[in-house]
């Protein structure tokens, strides 16, 4: 039997966190503000934009992704970087059509990577860890 | 215990936590029935940023360590 890793009671820590932040999650929900406009869309698309990059940056720092893999996440995010940008840009010149496309299609990317993110298991302090998962852009690029 | 729950739960964290201040935003632009100021959204991109740069900080750490 291995003692516990500093990894290990991170990860019990992180699960006590997390059935706390889920447990409270249906309350918080109904206290966020619903968007309205596609401007408020865009600012709640960014803010997950955000939230991708941090915790990509938490996943590199601990080991949970390898340099590559937070290479991989760093790439496709400033594409969805770009696309919410255009996004902006088009909704500021008064074209909310092709606004709302762009926020569309950000989005899409946006979730790929947060399912992305949820299915990497942390790398092991005892063994290497699986890394069966893989972007839908480096398959792409394969 | 499940090896995939670290990450996932960072992500739900970081999600919330995002979530929180746009929510707090748009309370504010709501009650006073206006748009994004451009301040605003320089905040927005600015803590985006701040984000993309801590992910490049932390590639470059990993791979020098």
């Amino acid at each position: 039997m291995r003692t516990r890793t500093a990894k290990d009671i991170r990860e019990i820590w992180l699960t006590l966190i997390g059935i706390v932040v889920a447990t409270t999650l249906l309350g918080a929900c109904k206290a966020f503000v619903e968007p309205e406009t596609l401007e408020q869309r865009l600012a709640y698309a960014y803010g997950t934009h955000t939230a991708v990059l941090n915790t990509a940056a938490s996943g590199v720092a601990l080991g949970e992704l390898t340099p590559e893999e937070g290479e991989s996440v760093l790439a496709l995010a400033d594409r969805a970087l770009l696309i919410l940008d255009s996004a902006r840009f088009a909704l500021n010149a008064g074209d909310p059509r092709t606004a709302e496309g762009q926020l569309r299609l950000a989005l899409g990317v946006l979730t790929e990577l947060q399912d992305y993110l949820r299915r990497q298991p942390p790398a092991r302090a005892d063994g290497p860890a699986e890394r069966p998962e893989r972007l839908p852009v480096e398959e792409a690029e394969r | 215990m499940n090896d995939k729950v670290a990450l996932a739960t960072e992500l739900l964290i970081a999600l919330l936590t995002q979530a929180t201040h746009i929510s707090e935003l748009l309370r504010q632009v709501k009650q006073e029935d206006r748009d994004i100021s451009e301040l605003e959204w320089e905040g927005i991109l600015a803590e985006n940023l701040d984000a993309r740069t801590r992910l490049v900080e932390a590639i470059r750490t990993a791979r020098e360590g």
